[in-house]
C-alpha cells in the first residue's frame, strides 16, 4: 500500500537576481523541479556544494528573502486537515501563521548559533506554544515539561540561557523546538555540516527514531551521501538546479544510473576498495550563464551529441526510480 | 543570582573608576606644574579687579596668596603639593568664588547641579530610547521611502553639534514665533510651589527639545540601525524570522534586546560628548544650571569655579559611566550568569 | 621627489575612483571644495580688513563694494573677509588637530594592539582614563591656563588631546581583530619579523579607518572650537567660524536681526559639517565592500 502524497512540486523554477554597480544578473539556482513527497519517509536531497538543493529547500519552505526570487511553479501541499493547497499562491503573512512551524518546520544549519542569546530556553518553547498552539500559562508550563521528558532533555534546562549549555545539547534543543508542533514534513538543511561525528549520530539517530514514532516525513539535504545512505528511504540527486536521478537509497546506491550519480559514489572511500579516489574532472557550470541542453554534459564521460542540444526529460526506469539523461531515452 | 564572576566584574570596575578620577586629576595636576602662567597671581590680581579696593589689607591678600598656592599645589615639596591637590579637588574645596565672593564655590556649585542633572538625565535617557527605537524600526524598513528619508535626516542632523542646533532652535522658538524666553529664569524661592515646577518645565523644554532631537535622530538613530541590520542577518534572528514569529516580538526580543547592550556600552562611551554639549546647549539657552554657571565664571576669569565645575564634571561623568558599567550585565544574561 | 610623484598620482587617481562610483562622496567633496575656494578667496583681502570700525558699522549687504557684498559685522568689519578667513583659520585648526590626535592614536593603537601584555594594558588604563574625561571641561581649563600663548596651532594641540584616546582604541581593536587573522599568522611562521609585519600586513588594512578617522577628527575639532569660542575661550582677536558665532552672540546680532551677519557663517558651518561628514560616509561605504555593492 502506497503512503499518501503530502507534498507536490511542480515545475519549481527561481534563483538569484543580483545587482552589481549598475548591472544584473540572475542565477538560475533551480530549474524545472518536479518532484512528489509522501509521507511517512524520509526523503535526501544530494548534490554538491552550489547545486541549488538549499535553495529549493528555502523554496519549499517559504522563506523567500531578496535577492532569492521565485520565477514560476506550483507547490501543493496536503494540510493536516487534508485541505489542498498551493504554498506559492500565499501571503508571507498568511505562511507565518498557518504553514510555519505547524505544516512544516525548519532544522537550520548553524544550530548551535541559532538561539536568541537574550531569552531563556524556557521562554523559545513557550513563544512556539503561544504564537502557534495557542497555549499560555499553566497548561503550557505542563506540555513543555511533559514534552522535554518525552524527549530525553532534563527540566533544568529550561532556565538556562543558551551560552550556558554545551553545543550539542543546543543542537537537541533546535530539533526539539522544531519538532514541538508536530508539523506534517520537517525540513533540515545541512543539520550535521558543523559537527563532530559523534554529535553527528546522536542528531541522526534522534531524527530516525522520531520519525518512527511520529510518522512524518524528514526533507533532509545534505552533501554527504554517507548520511543519505544511514537515513534515506528515498534520494534526489541534484546538480546545477535540475534533478538527474531520483531513487529509492537501495537502488541509488547499488545501481546509479545517471553518470553523475555513479561518479559521486565513485568518489566516496569504502571498506572493500582500496583504490584510488577519483574526483569528477571539471567544474559545477556558472550558472547565470547555464550549458545548453543537460546541464552535466559538459563533464559527463558518456555524453552523446543530443546531450548538449536538448535538455533530458525524465525517464522512469522501474518503479520509483527515474533519471533525466539521454542514454536513457527510448529512440 | 550574583556569580562570581559578576563579583569580580564589580571589583575591576570600581578600580577603573578611582583609577579614572585620579589620572584626570594627576593630569591637571601636571598641566598646572607645566603650565608657563603664573595663576595665583591671575586669580589674585582678578579678585583685586571685580572686588574693587575693599581688598587693601594686606594680611588678607596674603591669606589668598596662601589658600591659592595650597590649592594649585604651589607649597610643599612635590609629594605634599600632590597630596594637597588631590585631597583638595576630591572634597571639591576650592575656597571662594571670585565671581560670587563671598560665597564658596561648592556651595554655588550645588545649587546649580541639580538643575543641570535633571536635564540631562531626562535629555539623555530619552534620546536614547526614542533614537534606538527609531533606529530599529527603521531598519526593518530598510529600502522603503520612510527609511530613505530617515537616514537623510539623521545624516543631516548627526554632524551639527547640539549647540548649533540650539542656535537655530533659539532663533526660530524666540525670534520668529515667540513662545519661550530667552531672558535668563527667575527661579522662584520655594522649591516645593507650583510656581517653580512650572518654570522648571518651561526652562527645560527648549534644551532638552535640542539634545533630544539632534542626539536621537543623529547620533543614536544612526548607530542603532547599523547596529539593527547587522542583527537582522545574524543566525538567530534569521531563525526567529523562520519559527514565524510575529513582527512585534522579533522587534521587541530578539532585535532591540540585542541592541541594548552594545548601545549601553556606546552610552558609557559618549557620556563625555554629550555632557559637553549639554553644558554648552545650557547656555544658549540661559538654563540655570553649571552650563551657565560655567559661562559666567569663565568670562570672570574665576579660575577656582571654573576648576571646581570642572572637577565636579570629571566624577560626575565618571560614575554615570561606571553606573552604566553595572547596569550592563543586569542587560547581558552572558556576562551575568557564566 | 621623483620617488612621490608616481604615489601622488596614485592616490590622485584613487580620488578620482572614489569620487566616480560614489554619490556621498561626490555630494560631500563638491561642496567641501566650494567651500574651500571661499576661504582662499581670502587671500585676496585688503589689509584693512583687520580693522575695527574701518566700515560703518552694522550695514546689510550692498553692491558699492566687494568688501561690502555680505554686509558689515557690529564692530564695522567686512563679513565677507572675516568669513573667508574663518573658514581657513578653522579648517587650519581642524586640521592640526586630526593630523596629531589621529597620528598618536595610531602609533599607540597599533603598539598596544601588536605587543599586547603589560605595555597594552597600561597604555589602554591611561587611553580609558582619558576618554572618561569630559573634553569640555578639560579643554576650558587648559586654555584658560595657557590663555596668554595660545594661537591657532596651541588650540589644535589642545583640542587633540581629548580626541586622541577615541583613535588609540579603535586602531587598538582593529589591530587585535587583524592579529588573529590566518595570513598574519602565516606571515609570522615564515619568518617576518614583527616589525615588517606591521608595516606591511597590517598597516594597509588601518589605512582605511585612519583616513575616514582623519576626517571625523576634523569634524570634532570645528565643533570643539566653537564651543569654545562660544565661552570666549577662542583667538578672539583672529577670525574662526567659532569666534565670529561669539561676536554675533555678544553683540545680540541676533536680536537685532542682523541676518547678513548672523547666517554666514552658520549656514557655513552646517555646511562644514555636512561636506565632511558625507566624505567619510562616502570613504567608509567605498571602503567596505559589503556596502558598495548595496543590498544585503
Amino acid at each position: 500500500m502506497r503512503d499518501e502524497v503530502i507534498l507536490s512540486i511542480k515545475e519549481l523554477s527561481g534563483g538569484y537576481l543580483i545587482r552589481h554597480d549598475e548591472t544584473q544578473k540572475y542565477i538560475d539556482a533551480v530549474n524545472n523541479i518536479n518532484l512528489t513527497i509522501e509521507e511517512n519517509q524520509i526523503v535526501g536531497i544530494a548534490g554538491e556544494s552550489g547545486c541549488g538543493k538549499s535553495t529549493l529547500l528555502r523554496m519549499i519552505y517559504g522563506y523567500i528573502k531578496s535577492p532569492l526570487v521565485i520565477s514560476k511553479g506550483q507547490i501543493i501541499l496536503k494540510k493536516k486537515n487534508r485541505e489542498i493547497v498551493d504554498l506559492l499562491k500565499y501571503s508571507e503573512e498568511k505562511r507565518k501563521n498557518e504553514i510555519w512551524w505547524k505544516e512544516m518546520s525548519w532544522i537550520p544549519q548553524n544550530s548551535m548559533n541559532v538561539l536568541n542569546p537574550t531569552i531563556k530556553i524556557k521562554d523559545h518553547f513557550m513563544e512556539i506554544l503561544k504564537h502557534h498552539l495557542k497555549r499560555s500559562g499553566e497548561e503550557a508550563d505542563k506540555l513543555i515539561t511533559e514534552y522535554l521528558s518525552a524527549m530525553g532533555l532534563s527540566k533544568d534546562v529550561l532556565k538556562a540561557f543558551p551560552h550556558q549549555l554545551s553545543g550539542g545539547m543546543r543542537q537537541r534543543i533546535v530539533i526539539a523546538l522544531a519538532l514541538l508542533a508536530n508539523p506534517q514534513i520537517i525540513l533540515a538543511d545541512e543539520p550535521t555540516t558543523a559537527l563532530d561525528v559523534v554529535m553527528q549520530r546522536g542528531i541522526l539517530q534522534l531524527l530516525m527514531e522520531y520519525q518512527r514514532t511520529t510518522k512524518n516525513t524528514i526533507i533532509i539535504v545534505t552533501h554527504d551521501l554517507g548520511i543519505h545512505s544511514m537515513l534515506s528511504d528515498q534520494v534526489i540527486i541534484i546538480y546545477a538546479g535540475k534533478i538527474v536521478e531520483v531513487g529509492s537509497a537501495e537502488v541509488i546506491f547499488e545501481n546509479p544510473a545517471h553518470p553523475y550519480t555513479a561518479a559521486l559514489l565513485e568518489s566516496l572511500p569504502r571498506l572493500e576498495n582500496k583504490n584510488l579516489r577519483e574526483g569528477i574532472y571539471g567544474a559545477p557550470p556558472d550558472l547565470s550563464n547555464p550549458p545548453t541542453g543537460c546541464r552535466f554534459h559538459p563533464r559527463c564521460p558518456k555524453a552523446i551529441s543530443i546531450c548538449g542540444q536538448q535538455e533530458p526529460y525524465q525517464i522512469l526506469l522501474e518503479k520509483e526510480h527515474s533519471v533525466a539523461c539521454w542514454l536513457y531515452a527510448e529512440r | 543570582m550574583i556569580s562570581r564572576h559578576f563579583a569580580k566584574y564589580l571589583l575591576i570596575r570600581t578600580l577603573i573608576l578611582l583609577g579614572t578620577i585620579f589620572t584626570a586629576f594627576t593630569f591637571t595636576f601636571l598641566i598646572l606644574k607645566i603650565m608657563p602662567v603664573d595663576i595665583v597671581k591671575n586669580i589674585v590680581s582678578q579678585s583685586m579687579a571685580i572686588a574693587g579696593s575693599t581688598l587693601g589689607d594686606p594680611e588678607a591678600v596674603q591669606r589668598m596668596y596662601d589658600m591659592y598656592y595650597e590649592l594649585f599645589g604651589l607649597k610643599g615639596s612635590l609629594g605634599e603639593q600632590y597630596l594637597r591637590f588631590m585631597i583638595r579637588f576630591l572634597t571639591m574645596d576650592f575656597g571662594i568664588s571670585i565671581l560670587a565672593r563671598p560665597s564658596l564655590v561648592r556651595d554655588i556649585i550645588l545649587l546649580r547641579l541639580p538643575w543641570t542633572v535633571s536635564l540631562l538625565t531626562f535629555s539623555i535617557i530619552l534620546s536614547w530610547i526614542i533614537g534606538n527605537i527609531a533606529g530599529s524600526i527603521a531598519s526593518l524598513l530598510e529600502g522603503s521611502r520612510i527609511s530613505k528619508i530617515l537616514q537623510a535626516t539623521a545624516i543631516l542632523l548627526y554632524p551639527i553639534p547640539y549647540y548649533v542646533f540650539a542656535l537655530v532652535l533659539t532663533y526660530v522658538f524666540a525670534y520668529l514665533i515667540p513662545i519661550f524666553s530667552l531672558a535668563p529664569v527667575r527661579i522662584p524661592s520655594n522649591i516645593f510651589s507650583l510656581e517653580f515646577i512650572a518654570t522648571f518645565f518651561r526652562a527645560m523644554t527648549l534644551p532638552a527639545l535640542s539634545i533630544i532631537i539632534v542626539s536621537a535622530f543623529g547620533w543614536w538613530f544612526l548607530s542603532s540601525r547599523a547596529i539593527a541590520l547587522n542583527i537582522l542577518s545574524e543566525d538567530f534572528y534569521i531563525y526567529g524570522e523562520i519559527r514565524g514569529l510575529p513582527k512585534k516580538v522579533l522587534l521587541r526580543k530578539y532585535l532591540l534586546r540585542n541592541i541594548m547592550m552594545p548601545q549601553i556600552t556606546a552610552l558609557g562611551l559618549n557620556l563625555g560628548t554629550i555632557f559637553g554639549g549639554a553644558l554648552l546647549t545650557e547656555m544658549l539657552f540661559n538654563y540655570p544650571g553649571l552650563g551657565l554657571l560655567l559661562y559666567q565664571a569663565v568670562s570672570a576669569g574665576d579660575i577656582p569655579l571654573v576648576l571646581g565645575i570642572v572637577s565636579l564634571s570629571i566624577i560626575g561623568v565618571a560614575v554615570a559611566a561606571y553606573i552604566l558599567d553595572i547596569i550592563y550585565p543586569l542587560v547581558d544574561p552572558r556576562i551575568r550568569l557564566r | 621627489m621623483k620617488a612621490v610623484a608616481p604615489q601622488l598620482v596614485q592616490i590622485l587617481r584613487s580620488v578620482v575612483k572614489v569620487y566616480r562610483l560614489n554619490m556621498k562622496f561626490r555630494i560631500g567633496m563638491a561642496l567641501f571644495l566650494a567651500i574651500l575656494c571661499l576661504g582662499l578667496l581670502s587671500i585676496f583681502a585688503p589689509p584693512y580688513y583687520t580693522y575695527l570700525y574701518y566700515f560703518p558699522a552694522g550695514r546689510p549687504p550692498s553692491h558699492e563694494s566687494l568688501d561690502l557684498i555680505l554686509g558689515t559685522t557690529s564692530n564695522g568689519r567686512s563679513v565677507l573677509w572675516s568669513l573667508t578667513h574663518a573658514i581657513i583659520n578653522s579648517l587650519v585648526i581642524a586640521l592640526v588637530t586630526s593630523l596629531l590626535a589621529c597620528h598618536i592614536g595610531l602609533i599607540l593603537g597599533l603598539v598596544s594592539g601588536m605587543k599586547g601584555g603589560l605595555l597594552d594594558r597600561i597604555l589602554m588604563f591611561i587611553t580609558d582614563s582619558f576618554i572618561a574625561i569630559p573634553g569640555l571641561p578639560l579643554m576650558i581649563i587648559l586654555v584658560m591656563i595657557l590663555k596668554p600663548v595660545v594661537n591657532l596651532f596651541i588650540i589644535g594641540v589642545i583640542i587633540s588631546i581629548i580626541s586622541w584616546p577615541w583613535s588609540a582604541r579603535m586602531i587598538r581593536s582593529i589591530t587585535l581583530s587583524l592579529r588573529e587573522k590566518d595570513f598574519i599568522t602565516l606571515a609570522q611562521l615564515s619568518g617576518m619579523p614583527m616589525r615588517k609585519i606591521m608595516l606591511y600586513e597590517i598597516f594597509p588594512h588601518l589605512t582605511g579607518f585612519h583616513l575616514t578617522n582623519l576626517i571625523n577628527t576634523m569634524i570634532g575639532a570645528i565643533g570643539a572650537e566653537v564651543g569654545l569660542a562660544f565661552l570666549g575661550l577662542s583667538i578672539l582677536e583672529m577670525d574662526t567660524l567659532g569666534t565670529m558665532i561669539y561676536w554675533i552672540q555678544r553683540y545680540g546680532a541676533m536680536l537685532q536681526n542682523k541676518w547678513w551677519w548672523v547666517a554666514p557663517p552658520v549656514v557655513i558651518l552646517i555646511l562644514i559639517f555636512l561636506a565632511l561628514y558625507l566624505i567619510s560616509l562616502g570613504l567608509q561605504e567605498y571602503l567596505n565592500p559589503r556596502l558598495r555593492y548595496g543590498g544585503r
